[in-house]
């Protein structure tokens, strides 16, 4: 019996569109349709609009559309109307008329002829009209899809102060569009591919000849090979089923709602990954440095773009610190203090009940519910949270002997470095947990640990073959240009090595051509 | 996975610290008193010919490790039976590492934790980066050295408004017996512990790389180690030797100003770097000499349970400071000595003698190198 | 205390010789499941707070033995 039922199963869950595969069109117009009525069966938003040409009753026709997945205009007066008043010949061969169709009369920019249904199916699907005609074996598909989509505006996650204000939206041809608006060389590559049994998301790989490295674009096409799903929703999708150190509170592959971010990244080697429906685009390979950089370093000066980076890193360092050093501070090294620092934080402590480990937990835990409260709340309402979270677990909390003084300022200075690195977030809490526990139990020792431990494993991991420290750890030659500093712009003459193996010169100055490209 | 591979730079880092490790804080040659830096130099000088000859054995049997050279020289019994002291070796440094770890965290800075959860953390720690390989070891010693050269240099910059170097006179008060002396101490604790790198060093680059890597290193770490014996006995004088943990009070005592003092604890973040190092290769070692006696696939399927036990040793291994005092000082050189001495030499000679006999053979022996 | 140290031995146990089981490499796990014995026999009698001989103790005396000192 089980045998039995899982079989059906199997067959329940067949792809529908595999058994499409070897189905040919008939010739009957009516027999057609009702092919098509079958496979859409209690799909009403299917229109079939038949239509008959003025001059030859034998041009009998019907065109088959999603109703919103087209743009009517295209449909009534490049289609329908075409056909309709065009004055063929009468003698006319009825097994040319598709091609007479599509040559002579349709005006459209695209029109292919077709006679496999499962292309058929799936280019209704993916909002184009099908003509179908009497006596012909073969239908015309004719591109007129045009919906409503999100116009284009500055990304929340992204602001710039100078900088492009564009962000990329969920239709991947517009994306495409503003992507190669910036680089327009025939260089730049564009593979497509669908992912996803029911979803047939449409994937683009994108990328610069001789620029990408071959290695990272092969092993990431075998990657998206091996993408077996029903369905790709956003690109986080594909982003965790094709990351490397799949454990790891890292990203190793970036995203980015900024065209010129994208551009960027692509001038530099690497490739972008653009999924339709989703408006993040994900780059690889992604190292550990891209998480503090921003794009609006390369536009503003570069001694102020250095020091906000100098800033941002040493805030992701903090972020995860503050709380574990303060923890071991007082806790176990108080002879490290000076002091009247340590009789002034013992007297914050007093009468508080709880332990210094329990109360920086606890308030460390609120800071992060408060933070992902006002995430997901309506603007107004997330006024109302900011205003309870400060004022009754901050001031009102230390009056009430609940937390110490010291442990809100931590608990703050902590909090607020996190958001430095918005790219980082989720690592950080995670390691400032980690590394909150392991100092409760060893003190300064515990943090020591957990920081040889940390590097051990960012030192550990790749992305997509190439280290995640790339160009941390080995201050050589060019590549410390675009890591903790911004380098000026004259300066940079080379891609970073590694991820633009091919073809490093980056810029051609007679001048100083000294170095070499090897 | 490939072969693993390290750079020269990361192989210089990596027995640096191997070489400073738990010596930065235990001090050495603590029987030559205020002659103490001179006994570094003297077990410097004793150490090279032997680190001579380690590189020797590395360079003849490029890509290949200890245990591997053991097998192809002495033959497969003699081989393993070697393999197997040396295999100890490692393990019981390894633990007496991450005991000397575990009683200074006790004695000096944080008395009321049981000494257990010190080691096993730091167990834990080189449990963990075995598993990753040689090469993260390598890549993060690259990383971290740089971090305490600078903390070491801004230390010692700190502490020369306060040095006494009186303390250093008289220089060879009591004749040159105790530097002698001291020196040998110091040859087989710290500079001839790089023997057990034999077993680590299969990946480097090139032929050439084992002389660079090895003199290099031990040179760089006996200046450093002498600069650091210096400045404890000008900051203690006569004190240093009498202490077991000399650095950590020496710097205690650095105060500049109201604002810089009690930066004891820089010297304690270097004896954990130091001894994370030096127990990681340990342990490291370790497990490849098991998977090489029993052939096993890899190495790091048995680095959980060696550490584990490599942990319980290092607890159960001394019953006082006092004994790891004496064993450190007093016992360890001729407990250590064949390790470093006697098998080295040995396998080199009979290495040259079998590359000779091998040599005019076959023209295919040189291309084999 | 025996308890901890079992319940902590089981899980290393599960994580470590699991792997070698499913994957059918007997020579590996014979090896691993030696030293996690000894092992696992030192933590559960030190748990007992039994005192288990030093290792140092026969080499010292050895030495000394031969060195005289």
């Amino acid at each position: 019996m089980t045998l039995k039922k899982q079989n059906a199963v199997k067959e329940n869950n067949k792809d529908n569109m595999a058994e499409l595969n070897d189905l040919l069109l008939g010739s009957s117009l009516e027999e057609n349709i009702a092919l098509l009525r079958n496979i859409f069966t209690n799909d009403e938003t299917l229109v079939f609009r038949r239509f008959q040409n003025r001059n030859i009753k034998a041009v009998k026709c019907c065109a088959v559309y999603f109703n919103g997945m087209i743009d009517p205009q295209i449909v009534n007066k490049d289609i329908i109307q075409p056909v309709l008043s065009s004055d063929l010949k009468d003698g006319i061969d009825i097994h040319n008329l598709p091609e007479e169709l599509q040559y002579k009369v349709i005006a459209s920019g695209n029109v292919n002829l077709e006679n496999q249904l499962d292309q058929i199916v799936s280019s209704i699907l993916y909002g184009n009209t099908l003509l179908l005609i009497e006596n012909c074996e073969k239908a015309l598909i004719i591109s007129s899809n045009g919906w409503e989509t999100r116009a284009i505006t500055e990304p929340e996650s992204e602001k710039v102060v100078r900088g492009p204000r564009e962000g990329l939206t969920e239709s991947i041809i517009m994306n495409i569009t503003m992507i190669r608006r910036r680089i327009k060389d025939p260089d730049l590559k564009l593979k497509f591919r669908e992912i996803g049994s029911k979803t047939h998301t449409r994937v683009c790989i994108c990328y610069i000849e001789n620029v990408a490295s071959e290695n990272i674009l092969k092993e990431l096409e075998k990657r998206l090979d091996q993408i077996d799903i029903d369905g790709i929703i956003d690109s986080g999708y594909i982003q965790e089923l094709i990351r490397d150190a799949p454990f790891s509170p890292f990203e190793t592959v970036g995203h980015t709602e900024k065209p010129d971010v994208v551009a960027a990244k692509l001038l530099e080697g690497r490739i972008a990954i653009i999924s339709d429906c989703s408006p993040s685009v994900l780059t690889v390979p992604y190292i550990m440095i891209e998480n503090s950089q921003s794009n609006e370093d390369y536009y503003n000066n570069f001694i102020y773009s250095s020091f906000n980076r100098f800033l941002r890193t040493i805030s992701f360092v903090l972020a995860v610190s503050v709380p574990a050093v303060y923890l071991s501070i007082v806790t176990f090294h108080q002879e490290m203090l000076p002091t009247p620092l340590v009789l002034s934080i013992s007297a914050s402590k007093q009468g508080v009940p709880f332990p210094s480990f329990f109360s920086l937990l606890v308030m460390l835990l609120i800071f992060d519910l408060l933070r992902e409260a006002a995430t997901r709340m309506p603007t107004l309402i997330g006024q109302a949270v900011n205003i309870v979270g400060t004022l009754v677990l901050g001031q009102a909390a230390v009056e009430a002997k609940l937390v110490s003084a010291p442990v809100i300022i931590v608990t703050a200075l902590s909090g607020i470095l996190t958001l430095m690195n918005l790219k980082l977030i989720g690592a950080v809490i995670m390691i400032r947990f980690l590394f909150l526990i392991l100092s409760s139990i060893l003190g300064i020792y515990g943090y020591i640990f957990g920081v040889i431990a940390i590097s051990l494993h960012l030192l550990s991991i790749r992305s997509f073959g190439v280290p995640y420290m790339l160009n941390v750890t080995t201050l050589k030659g060019h590549n410390w240009q675009d890591t903790f500093i911004r380098a000026p712009w004259w300066s940079m003459k080379l891609r970073p090595k590694i991820i633009g193996a091919k073809n490093l010169v980056r810029q051609r100055t007679k001048k100083t051509g000294g170095k070499k490209t090897g | 996975m490939g072969k693993e591979l390290i750079t020269d730079k990361e192989a210089i880092c990596l027995l640096m610290l191997f070489t400073m490790g738990s010596t930065l804080i235990l001090g050495v040659g603590s029987d030559a008193k205020n002659d103490a830096w001179l006994a570094v130099i003297a077990g410097l000088l004793m150490s090279l010919p032997v680190i001579l000859i380690y590189s020797r054995l590395l360079s003849i049997f490029p890509g290949k490790d200890l245990f591997e050279i053991l097998d192809m020289t002495l033959g497969r019994l003699l081989g393993k039976l070697v393999a197997l002291i040396y295999i100890w070796y490692a393990f019981h440094l390894g633990a007496l590492v991450l005991r000397n770890f575990g009683e200074f965290m006790v004695t000096m800075t944080m008395p009321e934790t049981p000494i257990f959860v010190p080691m096993l953390g730091l167990g834990l720690l080189c449990v963990f980066a075995v598993r990753l390989g040689i090469e993260e070891i390598g890549r993060i010693s690259a990383y971290l050295l740089p971090v305490l050269m600078i903390i070491l240099l801004i230390v010692l910059g700190l502490a020369i408004p306060q040095f006494e170097l009186t303390n250093l006179k008289p220089v060879l008060g009591k004749g040159l017996g105790p530097v002698i002396n001291g020196g040998f101490s110091a040859f087989s604790f710290p500079f001839a512990e790089s023997a057990i790198l034999l077993g680590a060093f299969f990946c480097l680059k090139t032929k050439k790389s084992p002389f660079k890597v090895y003199t290099l290193a031990i040179l760089f770490a006996g200046t450093l180690i002498m600069v650091l014996t210096i400045r404890n006995i000008s900051l203690l004088g006569q004190l240093t030797s009498k202490l077991y943990f000399p650095s950590y009070v020496a710097v205690s005592r650095i105060s500049v100003g109201d604002f810089i003092q009690r930066i004891e604890v820089t010297v304690s973040i270097i004896f954990v770097v130091g001894a994370f190092a030096k127990s990681s290769i340990c342990l490291l070692v370790a497990s490849r000499g098991i998977q090489r006696i029993f052939k096993l696939k890899d190495y790091r399927k048995v680095v959980i349970q060696l550490g584990s036990l490599m942990v319980l040793l290092s607890y159960i291994v001394y019953d006082t400071t006092m004994m790891m005092q004496y064993w450190a000082f007093k016992v360890y050189r001729y407990y250590a000595f064949p390790m470093q001495v006697i098998f080295p030499v040995i396998i080199w000679i009979i290495a040259e003698a079998k590359k000779n006999k091998s040599k005019p053979a076959g023209k295919k022996a040189p291309a084999n190198e | 205390m025996f308890i901890i140290v079992i319940l902590i031995y089981s899980v290393v146990f599960l994580y470590d010789f699991l792997p070698l089981y499913k994957q059918k490499e007997w020579k590996e796990f014979i090896v691993n499941a030696c030293l996690g014995l000894v092992s696992f026999t030192i933590a559960l009698l030190l748990s007992f707070n039994l005192k288990i001989p030093s290792p140092e103790a026969p080499i010292r005396e050895i030495i000394t033995s031969i060195f005289g000192k």
